[in-house]
Order: C-alpha cells, then sequence, then structure tokens
C-alpha cells in the first residue's frame, strides 16, 4: 500500500505506524463525565466499511502524523493531510 | 557473497578498501568526518520569516525536500519547517552561532555534528546499487540533481539527496552514527557485484 | 522420447552432461531439465505425494504439478524443483522425490491399498478416531508415506537481495499480448519492465509455429524484443516472476539470478526479490492447458496437449515415439498437428466433440492423422504403452506412449485476484476470466480469453497504448502485423475461436483411478467423497481433499475439480465459484525475501560511542535491542560473569565506577510552551523546574498504564533536554509529537532527536566528584555549585562542549557527563586516567542492574505496560493541580484497585537461595492456584553489597506487608522459594549517597 505523504511525497506504507481514527477528539478532562468521555475515546470504535479517515504517523520520514483517508473495503488511499491542517 | 564481511564485526562501520569484484570501481563512497551538522526547525506559525531571514542572507531556503544550496552552507528540507542544514570546512559551534542567528526567535537549532555519518556515494553503477535498498524512485526524470528524500534504506532510517553539479550521479547519504555499521555493510554487500571502493575518509 | 533431428531453441552445438538419479545423461544449451529428461527417454520422474504412483512430466511450465525433483546436492540441496522450469547447466545434478529406492521400483507403492486412509479428509479423520490413535498410528503412517522431498539442514552458502524498481508501465508476461504491449508503451515513450518467469521472453511465441508477417513467430519476438532492449527506459526481466499484486500498483517478484548455474556467479546473488512500483499494469500472462480427468490420467506418459507441442517445437524433442492427442477444443487439435509438423508422430486425434474445425480436419486428413471423436477412458503400462478409447462405435484400443490431452484452456488469472477480485465465468469460452481489475491494471490477450493469435497481438497492443497514455504518453497506434489465416504454416491459432469450438468437458463418466489433482493425489472419488460429507462449499472441498494446495496451488487442477462438485450439488459454474487466490502465486523462497537481513545482519547493530574502547577492554557484549552494549568486563582470573559483576559493583560502590549511558533516548525542546507540554506528558509538573535542574518524570499512556520515565532537565528558559528509556526513545518522540501534531498543535514547541548526537557517560561512587573536577574547564562542581538533580553546561577537556547532570541510576554520587559523540572515547579515556587513583572501574549493563535493583529503581521490567504509576509506588508524584495525558483512565476503579500488586523489594529466608524473575508470590500455606496467587517477582539478582539475592516485584497490598514472609513460587523452573517482603531500597533508603 501507498501513502502520498504531503511533504515526502509517495511511499510504502512500511514506512508509517497505523493509529486509528482520526476523527475521535480527546475530551475535556474537566467535564463531570470526563471518566465516561476518556473512557469512549480510548477504547470504543467504529468499524465503517468504506472511506475511513485515520492518523498514520510517517515515522522513517518527516515524522509528522497524518490523516489519511482510506477506503476500508479496498485499500484505496483516497488522500493524505497532515494532523492539525486536515479539517478533519 | 554471503562471507564477503564474514571477517568484520557488524557492530562497526566497513573499513576503507576495495569490495566486491576486483576488476570495476562501479560504485564510490567517501565518508565525511568534521562536517558541520544541525537541524534548523521553524518555529510554530513563524516558516515564513525563517525563509525570508535565510532570504535575506543570499540562501533560496525552500520548504521542501530539495537541497537549498547557500553561502557556505547546504539545506536539505527533511519535514515541513524543517532542515538539516551542513557546512563544510565549519567547526560545529560556529554553524550553530550562525543559524541561531538567522533564524532568531523564528526557529531552534540543534547540533548533530557528531549525531550523523554523511557518505558520499557515486559512480557509474550508484544508483543500481542504491536501489538494492532505497525504495525512492532515482530515475533522473524522478530524483534529478538537488532532490531529496528522508526514508528507510536497509532498515536505516536516514536522509539523502542528490548532489548538483556532479557529471555522474552522485548522492549525499547522512546516516545516523549508530547505524553507520548496518548502512555500510548493506551498501558494501549491495554495490559487491559491480566493485565498491570506500575510500579513506576526509575531513572538513 | 528423443531428439528431433532439427528445430528448436536450443544450442545443439553444446552438449551439456547432467545426472538424474546417479544415471548420466546429456542434453543442450536451452534445454529444460523436463526437455532434456524427455529427449533422454526418461519418462518416470517420480513417485506422488501419497500413494507413490509413478509419474511422470505433465507440462512445459511453472505450473507443473508432476515433475518436481531435488536440485542440487550438500548445502544447495532444494526440494520440490519443477523440472519444467530448471534451466539445464553443465553437471546438474537432480534427483526424484519421494522414493524408495527408486522411482521405478518403490515400495511404498503398496500404498495405494492404504488409500482408504488417505482419501479426501485424511488430515482430519484419523484425530477423531479413537485415543492415542493419531499419534501412534495414522500420524506414524502418514508422515511416513506422505510428502514431498527433502529440504536441506545446511546453512545455505548462497546470497539473497531485495532490489526496487519503478515504472510508467509493468507489462506481466512476455508472449504475444505482452510483446506488444511492451513495445506499444516503449514507443510511445513510458518507462516500461516487462517481466516474465522464463529464461527465453517469447511466451507461446517460442513454442507454436505460426507465422506472423513473413516470420516465424520466434524471429517475431525476438524482433520486438530487440527494438525493445534498444529503448533506454525499457527493462526486460527475463526469468523473473512476478508473485504478487499489492494495494497501490505494488507487485513482487521474483528474480531467479543464479538458479542456472552451478552457483551464483561472485558477488552475485542466487536470487533476487523484487519491489516493482508501476503506475500501470498490463497483465498479459496467458492461458493454460486444462486438463481432462478420466481413468489412468497419471500414468507417465499422459501430458498436456501443449507441452507436448511445445517440447516438439521449442525444444526440438519428441516427448514419446507414438502419440495421440485427446482433445476437447479446437487449439488443441491445431497444436497436435504443429507438433506433427516439428517431426512428433502423431497417430490419432481423439476429439469429445462431433466436429472439429473444419480447416483442422482437413489438415489433419492431408497428414494422415486421424480424427476420432470420442473419450479416452483407460491407460495401460507401467509408463504409457496403449489407451482405450469409447467410440460412437464401440471401444478401441490404441498402442501410443504419449497422449497429449487438453480440455480447454484456463487463464492464468491468480494476479487479477489478489486484491480481491473474483473471477467471472465466461459461458462462450466455457472458463473463468478476470472479474473487475485492480486499480490501474489492465489485462490482454489470452488471459481475457483472446485465446487466437491475431486478437491477442491486437489486444496487446490496444492494451499497452492505453496504459502508457495513462501514465501520460501518448502515440499513435501502430500498424498490426498480416496473420496468414488460410494457410497451413499460419494454423488454427488464428482461427478465431468461436463459441462452438470450447465445449465444456471436464471428465471421462467411465470405471477407474481417475486423478483430479496429481500433485496432491486428489481423485474424482475424493470430489464424491467431499460432497457426500457435507464439504461442498469450495473452499471446504479445498482443505477437505487438499485439492489445488502446494507448490502448483492448483493451477491446472482446481477448475475441473470445481466443476465436478458443481454437477454433483447441481449448481451452475458461476454460482459454485472459485478458491481464492492469494500471494505469492509461485513458491517464493523466505531468504529471498529476507534479502541481506539475515545472520550478522538480521537487523541492524547499533554500537554506543565508546564500542571500541570497551572492546579494547575486552569487554563481553550484549544485545539490549537494537543496541550492543558492554555486558561486564571479565578480568584474567575471574572464574565467570558473577565474579566480574560483582567487583564491579563494588567498586563502584566503594570507589567509582562508569558506564556507557548514550543509549537512552535524548529529546530536544524547545519554545515557549515547553513547561506546558511537559506538564500535560508528565504526572508531575516540569514548568515550575529552575533553569540549571533536572527533575524524575513519569509519563503515561492515556489509558492510565505507565508509558516511560527518564529525567528531564532544563538547560535555559525554554529549552529543555528529556531523556527517555532506550528501550521506548522512538515510541516518546512518536508521542511527543502526536501531542503537537494533533492534541495540542497550539503548542509553540520544536522537537528534535539527539540521541545520536550525545555520547552520555555516567560516572558513580564517592570518588565521583573528584574525577569530574579532573576534566571539567574549570567548571565549580562542588556540591553547592552542582548540587543533586543539577543540570548544567559546561566545557570539558580543554574545549569540548558538555552537559552535565547529577544524578545516578546506581544510587551512588553520580554524574551523567553528555559530549559530541565523536568525543565520547576521548571524554572516557579521560576519566579513566583521572580516575586512576581511585580505582575507577568501568562497569556494564549487568553491574548497572544489580546497583538499580539495589536502589530499588524501576527499569523495563516493572515498566512492563501493565504497570500504573501507583503499581511503581509513584503515585504521589502525580501533580493534583493539573490534568496529565492518562490521568482520567488512570482513576478506573480497576486501576485505583488498592488491591492491585505494588512494588516490593524480597529477600530470600535463606541467604543461599537463588531468586529468578517471573516466580509468582503465594501466602504461606497457600494452595499455588492461581485464585491465590498474589503478585509476581519482575527482577531479580545477587546483590554483593548486602551478600544475598534481592528482588523487585508485585505483591498485593505490598507497601503495607514489609516484614512479612511470602513464598516465591516458579513452577516451570522448580523453585519455591521463601522471601521477606521489604521496602524496594535497599540500600540508602534515603538518598543520602547521592546527595552527599
Amino acid at each position: 500500500m501507498l501513502i502520498p505523504c504531503p511533504y515526502c511525497g509517495v511511499r510504502d506504507a512500511r514506512e508509517f505506524t497505523y493509529l486509528g481514527d482520526a476523527t475521535v477528539r480527546r475530551p475535556d478532562p474537566a467535564a463531570p463525565d470526563a471518566a465516561e468521555a476518556f473512557h469512549a475515546y480510548v477504547n470504543l470504535r467504529d468499524n465503517p466499511a468504506g472511506p475511513h479517515s485515520e492518523h498514520w504517523y510517517h515515522g522513517a520520514g518527516c515524522r509528522r502524523w497524518l490523516v489519511v483517508t482510506r477506503d476500508t473495503r479496498t485499500h484505496a488511499v483516497l488522500g493524505a493531510a497532515f494532523a492539525g491542517e486536515a479539517g478533519a | 557473497m554471503a562471507d564477503l564481511l564474514a571477517h568484520l564485526s557488524p557492530a562497526e562501520p566497513v573499513p576503507a578498501g576495495h569490495y566486491g569484484r576486483p576488476d570495476e570501481t562501479g560504485v564510490t563512497v567517501r565518508r565525511h568526518d568534521g562536517m558541520a551538522l544541525a537541524t534548523l526547525i521553524a518555529r510554530r506559525g513563524a516558516g515564513d520569516q525563517l525563509l525570508a531571514a535565510a532570504a535575506a542572507e543570499g540562501w533560496a531556503l525552500t520548504d521542501a525536500p530539495r537541497l537549498s544550496p547557500g553561502p557556505g552552507l547546504d539545506g536539505v528540507g527533511i519535514a515541513p519547517g524543517r532542515w538539516l542544514v551542513s557546512a563544510e570546512r565549519t567547526a560545529p559551534e560556529d554553524l550553530i552561532a550562525r543559524l541561531a542567528a538567522l533564524a532568531g526567535p523564528a526557529g531552534t537549532v540543534c547540533d548533530q555534528s557528531a549525531g550523523l555519518m554523511i557518505l558520499d556515494i557515486g559512480g557509474a553503477q550508484a544508483a543500481e546499487a542504491l536501489a538494492k535498498g532505497v525504495g525512492i524512485d532515482l530515475h533522473p526524470r524522478a530524483f534529478p540533481p538537488g532532490a531529496a528524500a528522508s526514508t528507510s534504506v536497509a532498515q536505516v532510517a536516514l536522509t539523502f539527496w542528490r548532489m548538483q553539479g556532479e557529471d555522474a550521479p552522485c548522492y549525499r547519504f547522512a546516516v545516523p552514527r549508530s547505524f553507520a555499521p548496518a548502512f555500510t555493510r548493506w551498501l558494501a554487500v549491495s554495490a559487491a557485484a559491480f566493485g565498491v571502493r570506500f575510500c579513506d575518509s576526509i575531513r572538513g | 522420447m528423443s531428439r528431433l533431428p532439427s528445430g528448436g531453441l536450443i544450442d545443439r552445438t553444446q552438449s551439456l552432461a547432467f545426472s538424474f538419479d546417479g544415471r548420466s545423461y546429456a542434453g543442450h544449451s536451452g534445454d529444460t531439465l523436463a526437455s532434456a529428461l524427455l529427449a533422454n527417454g526418461v519418462r518416470l520422474v517420480g513417485r506422488s505425494f501419497k500413494y507413490h504412483r509413478p509419474r511422470g512430466i505433465v507440462t512445459a511450465g511453472a505450473h507443473e504439478p508432476n515433475a518436481l525433483v531435488e536440485m542440487r546436492t550438500g548445502a544447495r540441496r532444494e526440494p520440490n524443483t519443477r523440472a519444467t522450469t530448471q534451466e539445464l547447466y553443465a553437471s546438474l545434478e537432480a534427483a526424484s522425490q519421494n522414493r524408495w529406492p527408486s522411482p521405478a521400483f518403490d515400495l511404498m507403492s503398496a500404498n495405494r491399498g492404504a488409500g482408504r486412509f488417505l482419501g479426501a479428509g485424511f488430515y482430519y479423520k484419523p484425530s477423531m478416531g479413537p485415543a492415542g490413535g493419531w499419534e501412534r498410528l495414522y500420524e506414524p503412517l502418514i508422515r511416513h508415506a506422505a510428502g514431498l522431498g527433502r529440504a536441506s539442514a545446511l546453512h545455505d552458502p548462497d546470497a539473497y537481495e531485495t532490489a526496487f524498481a519503478h515504472c510508467d508501465v509493468l507489462v506481466i508476461g512476455a508472449g504475444p499480448a505482452g510483446l506488444m504491449a511492451a513495445r506499444a508503451a516503449g514507443r510511445a515513450g513510458a518507462r516500461v519492465i516487462l517481466a516474465d518467469g522464463d529464461l527465453r521472453l517469447g511466451g507461446s511465441l517460442l513454442s507454436r509455429r505460426a507465422v506472423i508477417g513473413d516470420a516465424p513467430a520466434g524471429a517475431f519476438a525476438a524482433g520486438i524484443l530487440a527494438e525493445l532492449a534498444a529503448m533506454p527506459d525499457v527493462r526486460l526481466m527475463p526469468r523473473t516472476t512476478i508473485f504478487g499484486a499489492y494495494d497501490g500498483g505494488t507487485y513482487g517478484a521474483l528474480e531467479r539470478v543464479a538458479d542456472h548455474l552451478p552457483a551464483p556467479l561472485p558477488f552475485t546473488p542466487r536470487q533476487r526479490a523484487w519491489t516493482i512500483n508501476a503506475r500501470r499494469t498490463v497483465l498479459a500472462t496467458g492461458a493454460l492447458d486444462r486438463p481432462i480427468v478420466f481413468p489412468g490420467n497419471d500414468r507417465p506418459g499422459v501430458m498436456s496437449a501443449v507441452a507436448l507441442t511445445a517440447y516438439a517445437v521449442r525444444y526440438g524433442v519428441a516427448a514419446g515415439a507414438t502419440a495421440a492427442v485427446f482433445s476437447a477444443h479446437d487449439d488443441a487439435v491445431a497444436a497436435a498437428l504443429e507438433a506433427a509438423e516439428a517431426g512428433v508422430r502423431i497417430a490419432a486425434i481423439v476429439d469429445v466433440r462431433a466436429a472439429v474445425h473444419p480447416v483442422l480436419a482437413g489438415r489433419a486428413k492431408a497428414a494422415g492423422i486421424r480424427l476420432i471423436q470420442g473419450e479416452v477412458i483407460g491407460t495401460r503400462g507401467k509408463t504409457l504403452s496403449a489407451i482405450t478409447v469409447r467410440t460412437p462405435s464401440g471401444i478401441e484400443t490404441l498402442a501410443v506412449d504419449t497422449l497429449g490431452v487438453s480440455g480447454g484452456l484456463t487463464p492464468d488469472l491468480g494476479l487479477a485476484c489478489h486484491l480481491g477480485g473474483r473471477p467471472v465465468y465466461d459461458a462462450a469460452r466455457a472458463t473463468f476470466l478476470p472479474g473487475p481489475l485492480p486499480p490501474g491494471m489492465n489485462a490482454a490477450g489470452a488471459v481475457v480469453g483472446r485465446f487466437g493469435l491475431a486478437e491477442s497481438l491486437a489486444d496487446g497492443q490496444a492494451a499497452g497504448l492505453a496504459a502508457a497514455a495513462d501514465a501520460g504518453f501518448s502515440a499513435p497506434p501502430p500498424a498490426l502485423p498480416r496473420i496468414d489465416e488460410a494457410g497451413f504454416a499460419a494454423p488454427s491459432r488464428s482461427a478465431p475461436h468461436s463459441a462452438e469450438s470450447a465445449t465444456a468437458f471436464w471428465h471421462v463418466a467411465a470405471k477407474g483411478t481417475a486423478f483430479v489433482d496429481q500433485q496432491n493425489d486428489v481423485t474424482a472419488k475424493d470430489i464424491a467423497i467431499a460432497h457426500a460429507e457435507g464439504f461442498r462449499a469450495v473452499e471446504l472441498m479445498k482443505r477437505y481433499t487438499t485439492l489445488g494446495m502446494a507448490t502448483d496451488q492448483g493451477k491446472t487442477s482446481s477448475l475441473a475439480g470445481l466443476a465436478m462438485m458443481a454437477e454433483l450439488t447441481g449448481l451452475s459454474l458461476p454460482e459454485t465459484g472459485t478458491t481464492t487466490f492469494r500471494p505469492p502465486a509461485v513458491p517464493v523462497a523466505i531468504g529471498a525475501l529476507a534479502g541481506h537481513h539475515r545472520g550478522a545482519d538480521f537487523r541492524p547493530v547499533r554500537p554506543t560511542p565508546t564500542h571500541g574502547w570497551a572492546k579494547a577492554q575486552g569487554a563481553v557484549f550484549v544485545e539490549t535491542g537494537l543496541w550492543l552494549r558492554a555486558q561486564y568486563f571479565p578480568r584474567p582470573g575471574e572464574s565467570g560473569w558473577r565474579q566480574s559483576v560483582d567487583r564491579e559493583v563494588n567498586a563502584t560502590r566503594a570507589g567509582v565506577g562508569l558506564v556507557d549511558a548514550s543509549t537512552f533516548g535524548k529529546i530536544d525542546l524547545q519554545g515557549p510552551d515547553v513547561g506546558t507540554l511537559l506538564d500535560r506528558v508528565y504526572i508531575n509538573t516540569f514548568s515550575t523546574l529552575p533553569v540549571g535542574k533536572a527533575r524524575y518524570g513519569v509519563m503515561l499512556r492515556e489509558d492510565g498504564f505507565v508509558l516511560d520515565d527518564g529525567t528531564t532537565g532544563r538547560l535555559a528558559d525554554a529549552r529543555y533536554i528529556m531523556t527517555t528509556t532506550t528501550a521506548n526513545a522512538a515510541k516518546v518522540y512518536q508521542h511527543l509529537a502526536f501531542c503537537l501534531d494533533v492534541l495540542w498543535p497550539e503548542l509553540d514547541v520544536t522537537l528534535a532527536s539527539v540521541t545520536e548526537q550525545w555520547a552520555q557517560i555516567s560516572i558513580s561512587g564517592p570518588h565521583a566528584r573528584a574525577v569530574l573536577a579532573q576534566v571539567v574547564d574549570g567548571q565549580d562542581v562542588s556540591d553547592a555549585a552542582l548540587p543533586f538533580m543539577g543540570a548544567i553546561e559546561a566545557t570539558v577537556l580543554g574545549g569540548i562542549g558538555a552537559r552535565i547532570f547529577r544524578l545516578s541510576f546506581a544510587g551512588e554520587l553520580g554524574y551523567e557527563i553528555a559530549v559530541p559523540a565523536d568525543a565520547g572515547t576521548v571524554l572516557v579515556e579521560a576519566l579513566m586516567a583521572a580516575g586512576r587513583d581511585f580505582g575507577i572501574t568501568p562497569y556494564g549493563t549487568e553491574a548497572l542492574g544489580v546497583m538499580r535493583i539495589e536502589k530499588g529503581h524501576v527499569s523495563g521490567n516493572e515498566l512492563n505496560g501493565q504497570t500504573t504509576a501507583a503499581d511503581l509506588g509513584l503515585g504521589r508524584m502525580a501533580s493534583k493541580r493539573k490534568d496529565h495525558i492518562g490521568r482520567v483512565m488512570s482513576e478506573r476503579p480497576a486501576l485505583a484497585d488498592p488491591d492491585r500488586p505494588m512494588l516490593v523489594g524480597v529477600k530470600p529466608v535463606d541467604p543461599a537461595a537463588v531468586l529468578r524473575a517471573g516466580a509468582h508470590f503465594l501466602k504461606i500455606g497457600a494452595p499455588a492456584a492461581t485464585a491465590h496467587d498474589e503478585g509476581y517477582l519482575t527482577s531479580a539478582c545477587h546483590s554483593p553489597t548486602l551478600g544475598h539475592a534481592i528482588g523487585l516485584g508485585f505483591l498485593k497490598h505490598g507497601a503495607k506487608r514489609h516484614g512479612e514472609r511470602v513464598r516465591a513460587f516458579d513452577p516451570v523452573r522448580g523453585a519455591d522459594i521463601e522471601v521477606e517482603v521489604c521496602a524496594p531500597a535497599f540500600i540508602d533508603p534515603q538518598g543520602e549517597r547521592q546527595r552527599g
């Protein structure tokens, strides 16, 4: 599988480390329901069939975290952007 | 072939000498000791300011995986807003001071002079030998002079770039110091079919 | 059964001697082992997998099920080599497999009687039998009988390598369609790779007798190859099999660099595994001849009809003295006529259809070949001597020693399906064709059912042009070569394949053992058994019968098996479907995939900056992750490692010792928000750390467990230097990058790994300060100027920039001195000289481990991913005034449970007892059962300071149980030792030494 790093260019997936769903947001630790919210943040994940935005770390390249959109049914990579700039 | 390096310690870089096919030298490897090296990193939101400061010193630094030669130094993009800067015949502390002054509040500087081994790999068969571990396309259309890449080669994360102004392609590799044995062993074996000379290292 | 007087792509001037089963033969350059054996009349080449039936050569290609041989001898002996792809070389040595004592006289062929045990489900049924039956009876029986070749148990003397290649257009297969595709793409200016497993590129053009334009097919192929070879951006890759298609246009390929030589040439590998990245791909793998299942179809002498022709045309070999062909489609009839033209005596063509193509029928008549409508229902002879044919007018016996068989053509479409694509059944061609292709791939020629030569050439050219255009290289289509469709010399392959010409015909209904899969000895009866016993879905049938397994992966056999199951179930073939195609499409040696990375080069070996010095001191080294570190420094007269380690510990605690601590991860953090970041990643506070000081910190994962620990110092207002454990250096950097890139992109912090830049030498012991004072350039290192946990920048040895941290993992007065890595050896030598009067002693990881256990410092054994800060006794470090990663989750009830085992020290009641990490704690008198488990021992050593064993571990309510005795129970190693629980710090619990 190839991932188009926005800086380095197209690279083999073996240069990257996978983390998972990039849509989850770290909850407010001061909120009254923080325990439940963190449980969901750390443990609960959807398993969508289709486009999925997910975090990949380009450890063998620019060492930046990316948000990669991948179709889980076909492994087609639909795009990649730097985390924090992805707007996702 | 498997025994090419059997007499050498796997914990030490391959020493100077000729390896592999004895009647040819298709690949030449030259190590630079004592070159000043540093990482220059733009502070959050200060990338343009840093580029402008470099430009003011006559250094056309670009924020891309490319070689940006400047007066007395070379910058190579390794990540967004991040460069590996090298300077020949320069003391590390002088490079650090120069970069710190240049960057001011727009960037930070870290000495890497002792952390990286610099190898120039050239010769008629250099690209062919390198393709045994370099997954980047080295075809001249894809990787022209000045192109740079940070990638993994033979299990070693490193940065390399194609040097400018050479007739035959020559690639400069910056290899983390402790990976020098692994990288040079892979290189010697991969280039053995073409004959490879590891030259005496040069200082500066 | 002999070499024809002329013809073939062999060099008759070059005779190559070789041996098979110890007998000497001769062949020619250009032969495969199979063609050379046939030329020498060797028809029996091995015994079958389960039943030890005599078997011969069936095909002329990589899909060969039978002719698997052991190649070479000694360390290079390699089993299961296909004789049909093994190129002949001088002095080649090969042996048949799975026979004893010889393929002609095999004692194990009695297994034909044991067929009852070895039929469908033989892997599964015996294990359901009476207890002990498997081990005592069935397994030995199966092991003795079944199997293929023997692997060499010796170290492989050859080298292997990997390589990358990149192209605009990858053409897989160098037959008519592939050659045309490559030429079209190359002429358009695209970077092209043309890969084919064969030593000679040309595919079926080499083994058939068509005329293209004015040239024979072989010359036509040679012309295209010469043109391709002259194109600078075209790479021809013969002997290179594409074995896998992967996501994103990545392909795996195996190049057999030296399999055709007695041994690899100097400095070249035996094989090379390629990773090819292609923007576009043209799949032109062609089609394979399909067997017909009939009684006696595995007798040596029965082979593929196309192979019979290939041996004649390409190798100049008549596979037999008199042959017949058993066909169900016109291409097989045409192939038979071409074989006859090449000099093979063809007595008859037995075709199952009422009529063959009239042009072909006419040619057969002109050539004096009988055309019989009928079916072969049996064979005779040790090797084939006769066939029995059932015709509408009765049974007839034909005396032939060779029978070419073809029931149809099966596209070789596996690579089209590696990414999950499913083949679709094409009723008109009576075969499966590739379904939707992977992105970037198109397919051309016989693999998509365009079996005719003219249509294949045209299709290949169109596919090559389209692929090049997709990659941005456009060119007008060149004119296609003219193919004479009428004349005898341009035969039948050019005759368009009509629906009528391909009649689906899978098996002959007749009595007798008929093989579906010769490689796995799967018979027609086995398919029926699988059906009767409910294993009807194709994937179940495959595993129950083993149909389509092993080296050939059922390339020729699968389809007939599926068709026969479909007949039994009453389902159509499309409803029945195919099994899944997965890489590798051909066997690939693991060594080729590993390439350079084996033995000493299995993974990088990272030396520390003082490696050379330590080696000169006689250090014994140990691998810690990728690092190679000094483990201990033996001295003459020492009886073993324990004595050396004890001496190193005692010398350090009494005087001063030195260790290379460079392997710790070091991360430079700069910017106004570093303190904020550190407060969020460490459980304790760093924003208040004064400049010039360091602090021990613990960081958690977001799930509340400990991620790593280490010391971080503040060198300037906006500059910190973090140390991580050796093992977690990359992981912590990744974690910090996640915090800055994902969680808090607003923080103004820059990160840089400086692990490689700094050599860090730790000196510990009462005399450490006196030693340090001698290497610094006038820096005041008194307790007042550099107190415990001080962190300063200074210069040493006359101007070397250094960082000095006053801390000690050993629990003594200690300093870590960091200098640029290239000055590490200079520093260590200077420290040794400065400490000579104090008896300064270098020590390694063993003594370091002993001293940290004596001090009660946790390490990787305790930071094992399952422990919390509270478990480690560090819970009170956590700041209550701030959030940090892992805080919320660390408060979950199970993580805050007071019953969780927590860190304690233990010492054996019997001072002579030896403790081993891994033992579990039990109350005295409690049964040794999981329900009574109270924790476990994580670290243990002999303490030379105390004179007995000590250990660290986790014990329920451990903090309250100091003084209590428990058992350290280790059933695996037979130990059960009574230990006393104590505080983790065995020496200097108040930390007076390090503050001294």
